[in-house]
């Protein structure tokens, strides 16, 4: 069965009464993410089918929605994404991965530029706005199984995608797919949003997160909804989106409604430890409003 | 989808497949878009290229028209051989059809020129 929900309901006061029936053996429930014995054996990491679950529901059938709305809010890229990409050599081939509606994409003649994501809206938007660079194509892929050839790219950026694995195993796998698809002494420039937001220009002076946690349970899993334009209080967490239609009038169209969106934000040095677990050398590390970056190179074989 | 693209293209990740390299083309709309041609880029990017797969799949779309099967010495000084390369690199481009696996027979879509290589979790190794 497969649950679709994006409502939120404040929690209330309320009484419960549990009976318990106590019983012995290894654990058969079906409530692996809040079980104690299923978290000992595991290092509390999520399994792997629930993790994809809550992607599916809380990530991919979020964007699909939210693609129009999504893409208007995103023109510029990043200046540091920009600084990366310019100095790619001529005749290179990069894989932009996630490239949401392809704002990364460069206006450049001289090198290849294939640019994948996911969610079917967000291409639709990207194939259009990158309709005037010669070299640059599109491809819908998952970058947990991604379709392209071993060693195919010189250069590979993956920007603000991996905070949107839920579980530890699912982030590194993503990281295996950019080692793979480099080609050895390969580049990638990946970021990932910090937990860490106070040398950003995202919090709000004015508001302080709520003292009372908003919860939402998605598939047995407890996860805390984030106040929007404060500091982060969880590492795994829903941050909701103020879905507004495309309209003439900007000012118009109030939020018609509120879609979740999973993260897992990242702490300082965490990025780093993944991509050398999985043999990407970090080459430059830094923090740029609100996210973790990370300049890598694929090592050569030993 | 461009067949520059089609060339890195591979359904490998499929549960198993062993090479799934090159997915055959099954085209029902080519579009070919005049693009700006750069000689220098062409040159560098042929190289990274499987370039038999390129011309099987060009001529599988019927776009292999004076193109060599094979790539002659010093390709990168010879203009009109780029320019031919450049036609089926960056302006033929698939725009409706399929793309297939050459071992398990997995058809890929493709629509509005963008090919679908999603997978369910339960296709994958």
């Amino acid at each position: 069965m497969k649950v679709i929900t994006s409502d939120t309901v404040p929690r209330q006061t309320r009484i419960s009464l549990t009976f318990r029936w106590t019983r012995s053996g290894p654990c058969e429930c079906s409530y692996k993410t809040l079980c104690d014995s299923v978290s000992k054996a595991s290092d509390g990491d999520l399994e792997d089918q629930i993790a994809s679950n809550l992607e599916e529901l809380h990530v991919h059938q979020v964007y699909e929605q939210i693609a129009g709305h999504f893409s208007t809010t995103r023109h510029k890229p990043w200046p540091r994404v920009v600084e990366f990409t310019q100095r790619v050599q001529p005749g290179a081939v990069l894989l932009d991965l996630g490239c949401g509606n392809g704002k990364n994409i460069l206006h450049r003649s001289d090198i290849l530029q294939i640019a994948g994501e996911r969610s079917s809206g967000l291409l639709v938007e990207c194939k259009e706005n990158i309709r005037e660079v010669n070299a640059a194509d599109c491809v819908r892929l998952d970058l947990l199984h991604s379709c392209l050839r071993d060693s195919c790219a010189d250069v590979i950026i993956c920007i603000a995608v991996i905070h949107h694995f839920s579980s530890r195993a699912r982030r590194l796998q993503a990281l295996t797919t950019i080692h793979r698809l480099l080609r050895t002494n390969g580049q990638a420039l990946i970021t990932v949003w910090a937990k860490d937001q106070t040398k950003s220009n995202y919090l709000l002076k004015t508001k302080s997160p709520n003292t009372e946690d908003r919860q939402v349970t998605v598939a047995g899993l407890n996860l805390p909804v984030h106040e929007n334009r404060t500091q982060f209080q969880y590492k795994d967490l829903l941050v909701p989106w103020k879905l507004r239609r495309k309209t003439d009038n900007k000012l118009a169209g109030q939020p018609e409604s509120t879609l979740l969106r999973f993260y897992h934000v990242f702490e300082e040095g965490e990025l780093d430890r993944l991509c050398e677990e999985v043999g990407l050398e970090v080459e430059r590390s830094f923090y740029e409003e609100g996210n973790w970056c990370v300049v890598c190179k694929k090592r050569e074989v030993q | 989808m461009k067949l520059i693209t089609h060339n890195m293209l591979t359904s490998k990740c499929l549960k198993g497949v062993v090479t799934g390299y090159p997915l055959a083309i099954n085209a029902t709309y080519v579009k070919v878009t005049e693009v700006g041609f750069d000689p220098e880029f062409i040159g560098r990017v042929i190289p990274k290229l499987d370039w038999e797969v390129l011309w099987v799949a060009a001529d599988s779309i019927g776009h292999s028209e004076g193109l060599p099967k094979t790539l002659e010495p010093k390709f990168e000084e010879n203009e009109e051989f780029l320019k031919k390369a450049h036609r089926v690199l960056l302006e033929v481009e698939v725009e409706e059809g399929h793309l297939t696996c050459p071992e398990s027979g997995r058809q890929f879509p493709i629509s509005k020129g963008i090919p679908n290589m999603l997978l369910n979790e339960a296709e994958v190794q």
